[in-house]
């Protein structure tokens, strides 16, 4: 066997590769496609080795002209399509454009009283989306950072709340069970059976999930220090939520505007306090959720014990909308921040005009500021610590 | 601070350029927050002095409106909004004449008030001076605003299209938008599947 003549690399000079090699920014495509950007999100990143050096957000890719069909559709229709906004809290946005018409009517002097017994079954459902929500966004973000387990743990619990979602409207993900004026369906005994077991069950799973991920070593190591949004890039750059609240602001709807019955609920408001690190560092933002959890957990069990056994489920109304020349901007808290509505009308029974103010879109604008100068790596907790829904952000 | 107060408050800085505000009239409401309408060219200076002297440190929405068909006297006609027909092509739609707007919702932490703040611009030349220097949030704000109403926001360092596609035609939110019938060569019709045209069509059509 004759064996091929070796090519031999014409011998080099020290110095040479010194000479050829040049240093230039790489640019990376993270997404649309990607594990780590919680659904059709695409990153552009100019990296300098390992080092990001810039990043540019590119959405858009989920947009279905959201606010386009509001002028198309009555304002009883369009209720259906703020459940595609942020799927994973449907509840929410549902029950946020219903009290924005609300709000609306109010102003007109034709206002509808929301029977007390319908005020409880909205605040237990919305707050059992919330803790969803958050489960979602606990599990996920394990995820992100390499820990697989946490995910299976929450999405468990997360079905126990959708069971009884599905028990309460008949669907599981896009509920329309608010209504103008109430909400839809009465609580059917059995799923109020569910509820009251999942308050009881619930605090011991989340000590679970506290010993799993919360103070995990690595899990810390990844998070702590890491994205650091302070007090007043939150509020510049319009940040809601837990990303606000993470900064150490102290500030929810709930209870500073103080809409529906929140003024009967004995609640705190979690806020960052630097505990592994700096003060609205990643883990900050993943710890007000957990907390948050709990608390919506307390106004769960305390509704469950203020509400009447029975009531209405809905004011009388009228069958047509029609409002005159007005026009509202109203915000409730949802899982992911302020969600906020403004509806021009002028005399029809379509919105003039209805334009949503998305928490996550705003939540992610601030990326732009906090991802350059990160490694890569951190960038993805980054980015998962933010809690993003790209229906939302997209609409 | 009540919104009467911080009305009070900018028509003793600005005089006449504050045109209008929203009231109470007949037992109701016209807006909620009070909305106030500006001049455009003293926009930013009422942004400026709304955060600096007023406590504003909130953007909350910026909106865009078109006006093209609003029926002040409150009848509410039903105005047809741009789809295709049967046969996929798009309905046609007459060139708007209305104002367009652009909406600023703020809050302040520190008195909790809100107010709205608008200026109204003629169609012909929509241009307004960006406020991203005083909030920077308002940045991706004004970017949306411009996809979706084409308004211009002067000085705004990177007014690029955000949720349509760089190449997009047109402004979809506006009044008269006129769907487009193909993308890139892929017909976009809403017609059902079984009537859309075919491939082989397409390319006959083509040659």
């Amino acid at each position: 066997m004759i064996l091929p003549k070796l090519q031999h690399a014409p011998a080099s000079r020290p110095g040479d590769r010194a000479r050829t090699m040049k240093s230039e920014l790489l640019h990376i495509n993270m997404g649309p496609q990607h594990p780590s950007t919680h659904g059709v999100l695409r990153l552009f990143i100019t990296t300098d080795g390992e080092v990001v050096h810039s990043v540019t957000p590119y959405i858009g890719y989920l947009h279905r002209c959201a606010e386009k069909k509001a002028e198309g559709n009555t304002y009883h229709q369009y209720i259906v399509y703020t459940d595609r906004m942020d799927y994973l809290s449907a509840m929410n946005s549902n029950w946020g454009y219903c009290m924005a018409v609300e709000k609306l009517m109010e102003i007109n002097g034709m206002g509808v009283e929301i029977p007390e017994y319908a005020e409880y079954v909205r605040v237990i459902i919305a707050e059992l989306n919330r803790i969803a929500s958050h489960l979602i966004a606990f599990g996920t973000y394990g995820l992100d950072i390499g820990a697989m387990t946490p995910f299976f743990h929450a999405l468990r619990e997360r079905e126990a709340i959708l069971n009884i979602f599905e028990k309460v409207c008949g669907a599981r993900l896009m509920y329309s069970y608010y209504v103008v004026g109430g909400v839809k369906w009465d609580i059917p005994p059995d799923a109020l059976e569910e509820i009251e077991l999942f308050v009881k069950l619930f605090p011991d799973k989340l000590r679970e999930y506290n010993e799993l991920l919360t103070t995990n070593k690595i899990f810390v190591e990844r998070t702590a220090n890491v994205g650091v949004i302070d007090e007043d890039l939150a509020v510049a750059y319009g940040c809601t939520g837990p990303v606000l609240r993470g900064a150490g602001v102290k500030w929810d709807l709930r209870k500073d505007q103080g809409y529906s019955i929140y003024d009967r609920f004995d609640f705190e408001i979690p806020v960052g306090g630097g505990d592994m690190g700096t003060v609205g560092d990643c883990w900050d933002r993943y710890w007000v959720r957990m907390l948050e959890m709990e608390q919506s957990l307390a106004i769960v069990e305390q509704a469950l014990q203020q509400m009447p056994r029975e009531g209405e489920i809905m004011a009388e109304m009228p069958r047509r909308l029609k409002i005159p020349n007005s026009e509202v901007f109203f915000r409730s808290e949802c899982p992911k921040g302020e969600l906020g509505f403004y509806i021009l009308s002028d005399g029809g029974d379509v919105p003039f005009r209805c334009k949503v103010r998305s928490p996550a879109f705003h939540n992610l604008h601030v990326i732009e500021e906090v991802g350059a100068g990160q490694m890569i790596s951190d960038l993805v907790a980054t980015v998962g610590s933010l809690d993003l829904v790209l229906g939302e952000i997209d609409r | 601070m009540t919104p009467a107060e911080v009305e009070a408050g900018l028509r003793e800085v600005f005089g006449d350029r504050i045109l209008s505000s929203s009231a109470v009239e007949e037992g109701r409401d016209t807006a909620w927050p009070r909305r106030i309408d500006v001049a455009v060219d003293a926009l930013e200076e009422v942004c400026r002095y709304l955060r600096d002297s007023q406590g504003f440190d909130r953007l909350l929405c910026v909106s865009g409106i078109d006006y093209e068909g609003y029926d002040e006297s409150g009848k509410g006609k039903h105005i047809e909004i741009s789809r295709y027909e049967e046969d996929g092509s798009p309905t046609p739609t007459k060139p708007g004449s209305g104002d367009l707007a652009v909406v600023y919702h703020l809050h302040s932490r520190a008195h909790g008030g809100e107010v709205a703040i608008a200026a109204r611009v003629r169609r012909t030349e929509p241009k307004v001076p960006s406020v991203g220097q005083v909030w920077p949030t308002a940045l991706w704000a004004e970017r949306e605003t411009y996809d979706m109403y084409g308004i211009e926001f002067e000085g705004h360092p990177d007014l690029r299209r955000i949720l349509l596609p760089e190449d997009w035609e047109g402004f979809p939110l506006r009044k008269d938008y006129a769907m487009p019938s193909r993308y890139h060569d892929v017909p976009l019709e809403g017609a059902p599947l079984a009537v859309r045209t075919s491939p082989r069509e397409v390319r006959e059509e083509k040659e």
